[in-house]
């Protein structure tokens, strides 16, 4: 008996759908990292070999840097992170909503205002300094705070989630057949939760491993990672062969984390139907300082440096205020806004198409991780080097934007399709609604809240990008974190003060474009689907 | 008017070989008439429906309505109404939008088919929750809003898979009742999917169990 003609045509839309993203992904990603690895593998002796990132003790000790803090900070991230989760998750007090969605804010922060906020508070002349401490300029303690900052979130809440879908029966099962609260964690709780914190650390060694912001401001002369030295290699010392051997190392030592961070989530997309452990007020001395505890962890990791910078910027004066009037950072402020509406734009048309296209097949969803495993500054080298003419055009800066933004869109869109249940389309089917009347009526509005929250993420991402802006732009096309970074690079206590003020206005630009798509109080009709 | 002949299908668990699920399953339901089928759970009761409703394709074999074989028809062409266990209300429509949709797809004004809707919802002593969410309503409420999305468009054939299972047991009776003369009212065939031999023979005018494959008389 054939298939009903519905089926039959999904699949050629669903090439259609996958296309788009595709080809878009083999232009801005694949062919440049080829381009890279050409370059690369066209080395001779004259210049630069395959092993000297290894041979070479200052390139090997970048490449050793870049691995162990990316490894001290997953560590130091599980060990503050998880009882966080555990708290968040297992006990209801008051201000937790309210935490929890603080959780999202290092997501918003860009990169740029996050090292600023750290500088002011733990560097030279920083509050930390201010109050008899010392600087820890010069120190790996900088770098590993910015990256802490960022990445406390990632895990808290990729734990907290994990630690609600544990089944609260299997749980009390253990417990009635003699399993102390220790061991029924380590039994029940443990095994449940560990695909999920697996996923967050691989994700949170690719943002360190691969940052650039933080390890360029942060890392200072001996702590950069090899982000950085690839570009003071291609920007500074034009030593592009060495560049690319560096980038095709670098590729090389993230791609099996980037693949397991891909198979995971994968096998954690499939839908958690678990009956929840209810939460419990606090009742004891002890449960009460957990609390207290990781209201102060997420207080003093989160919110110092970014509190830091505005009470720094408050105080910096009317002169350094005056720098928002500048017609330099009026035109920065333009070139940040028009570069990352379009840049929003692309990445919500390849991100819906790329989502919608992975749920039949899966490979597409591991295609959609490319993005985490090329960092923007190998993006931007790839780019530089296969179009090199149009290094400096609009549209190619854009689609470097949204190659970095649309990642946001398609992984939320794809985990709120995980969670919509199959028969509603049935339902509308059997109600008379052909494929896409059932789409556009049914999955469409549900998708809603995941596309603007999808959407939120991309935008705070764009507005903040800094590698690709400082690679692939025109000096007229500064944007706001480039102009930033340009006048933490002048001498004085004025610029200092401007840069700061900057990052304030960037901040205040990025929650715009976050809060604006993701307003709260907007309801999401698919946290009722599993009650209706 | 509804009839099945010789439906195959196979399944096939993740690394487990393929098993007959059904194997060559003949029915024949008549207008106003109401089969209840029987089975335990993983028998292909659920599958079954899905078949005739066109929302899963059979290996082999033929499914006709009024003569016609519809067997590659797509589910929204079919005009047959399938109720689910879980009543698969949508949650970002209101109560009277959920019963409204089947009249907007076959292509009626919406304020048109909010009037329909309404006056469904008044039938069914729901209308006061007619602007209210689907999941502000209480189990039993759910499933006469779902039975009602259902009836409104008049369906040829009426698919219903469970609908109790999710009902406490006095809930169930009384919604037994209320469902059966529902039923009555319209000119349709009805198939019944249930596990439950009580509520199977109280609705079912001819009661069928699912086994091995094929469906056998009860009653």
């Amino acid at each position: 008996m054939p298939k009903p003609r519905s089926a039959r045509a999904g699949g050629a839309g669903n090439w259609a759908l996958a296309c788009l993203p595709l080809v878009f992904l083999l232009a801005v990603l694949i062919a440049p990292a080829l381009r890279l690895l050409a370059e690369a593998s066209a080395v001779d002796s004259s210049d630069a070999s395959w092993f000297e990132p290894v041979q070479d003790p200052y390139l090997r000790w970048r490449l050793l840097w870049s691995f162990l803090q990316a490894t001290i900070t997953c560590v130091l991230v599980l060990l503050l992170g998880l009882p966080i989760a555990w708290v968040l998750a297992r006990l209801e007090f008051a201000g937790r909503s309210w935490l929890l969605r603080a959780l999202m804010l290092p997501f918003v922060v860009p990169t740029l205002v996050a090292a600023m906020g750290v500088l002011a508070l733990a560097g030279p002349q920083g509050l930390w300094q201010r109050w008899g401490g010392s600087s820890w300029q010069g120190t790996p303690y900088l770098l590993l705070y910015g990256n802490v900052f960022f990445n406390l979130c990632v895990l808290v809440r990729a734990a907290t989630e994990a630690l609600e879908q544990v089944s609260a029966s299997r749980l009390a099962a253990a417990r009635t057949l003699g399993a102390t609260p220790w061991r029924a964690f380590w039994r029940i709780e443990w095994p449940a939760i560990a695909p999920w914190l697996m996923s967050a650390l691989c994700l949170v060694f690719l943002y360190c491993f691969a940052g650039f912001g933080l390890a360029l401001v942060l890392g200072g002369p001996h702590f950069a990672t090899v982000e950085v030295e690839i570009y003071t290699l291609v920007a500074y010392e034009l030593q592009i062969k060495q560049a690319g051997v560096l980038a095709v190392w670098t590729l090389c030592l993230t791609a099996p984390c980037a693949l397991a961070y891909a198979i995971l989530e994968r096998r954690l997309a499939t839908p958690q139907r678990a009956d929840r452990i209810a939460r419990q007020k606090p009742h004891s001395v002890g449960q009460w300082l957990a609390v207290g505890l990781t209201v102060l962890t997420l207080g003093l990791v989160c919110a110092a440096p970014v509190l830091t910078i505005v009470v720094r910027a408050l105080g910096a004066g009317a002169a350094a205020w005056s720098v928002l009037w500048e017609a330099d950072t009026l035109a920065a402020l333009w070139n940040t806004v028009r570069f990352s509406a379009s840049a929003l734009l692309l990445a919500t048309v390849l991100g819906v198409c790329h989502a919608l296209a992975a749920q039949r097949w899966a490979l597409l969803r591991v295609v959609a991780f490319l993005p985490f495993v090329v960092s923007p500054v190998m993006v931007a080298f790839g780019l530089l080097l296969l179009y090199p003419t149009w290094t400096a055009s609009a549209p190619l800066l854009v689609a470097a934007y949204a190659l970095i933004a649309y990642p946001f869109v398609a992984k939320a869109l794809a985990s709120a399709l995980d969670g919509l249940p199959a028969h509603y389309m049935d339902a509308a089917a059997s109600l008379g609604a052909s494929p896409w009347r059932a789409f556009w009526r049914v999955r469409w509005p549900l998708l809603q809240p995941a596309l603007r929250r999808g959407m939120a993420f991309a935008a705070a991402t764009a507005v903040g990008e800094f590698a690709v802006t400082l690679f692939l732009s025109r000096p007229e096309w500064a944007t706001l974190t480039t102009l930033i970074y340009e006048h933490l690079g002048r001498p004085g206590q004025a610029h200092y003060e401007s840069a700061l003020v900057l990052s304030c206005a960037l901040m205040a630009l990025a929650f715009a474009a976050f809060m604006l798509l993701e307003w709260p109080g907007r309801e999401d009709h698919l946290s009722h689907s599993h009650h209706a | 008017m509804l009839e099945l002949h010789n439906i195959v299908k196979h399944w096939q668990a993740p690394g487990a070989p393929p098993r007959v699920l059904l194997a060559g399953l003949n029915l024949q339901v008549d207008r106003g008439e109401t089969v209840t089928v029987l089975g335990p759970s993983g028998s292909g009761k659920s599958t079954l429906l899905k078949i005739i409703a066109g929302l899963e394709a059979a290996d082999s074999g033929q499914v006709c309505c009024e003569g016609q074989n519809i067997s590659t028809m797509p589910a929204h062409l079919r005009r047959f109404a399938l109720m689910f266990q879980d009543f698969a209300l949508f949650p970002h429509l209101s109560v009277q939008d959920n019963v409204a949709f089947g009249l907007v797809e076959q292509g009626l004004k919406r304020n048109q088919a909010r009037t329909q809707a309404l006056g469904m919802l008044q039938r069914f002593g729901m209308a006061a929750h007619a602007l209210g969410r689907v999941w502000q309503l209480s189990g039993g409420e759910q499933q006469r809003v779902a039975l009602a999305r259902a009836l409104i468009t008049r369906p040829r054939v009426l698919l219903l898979d469970e609908p109790f299972s999710t009902l406490d047991a006095q809930l169930r009776a009384s919604m037994r009742a209320e469902f059966a003369q529902h039923i009555a009212s319209a000119p349709m065939a009805v198939v019944w999917v249930t596990h439950d031999e009580t509520e199977a023979r109280a609705v079912g005018a001819r009661g069928l169990e699912l086994q091995a494959g094929v469906l056998q008389q009860r009653w």
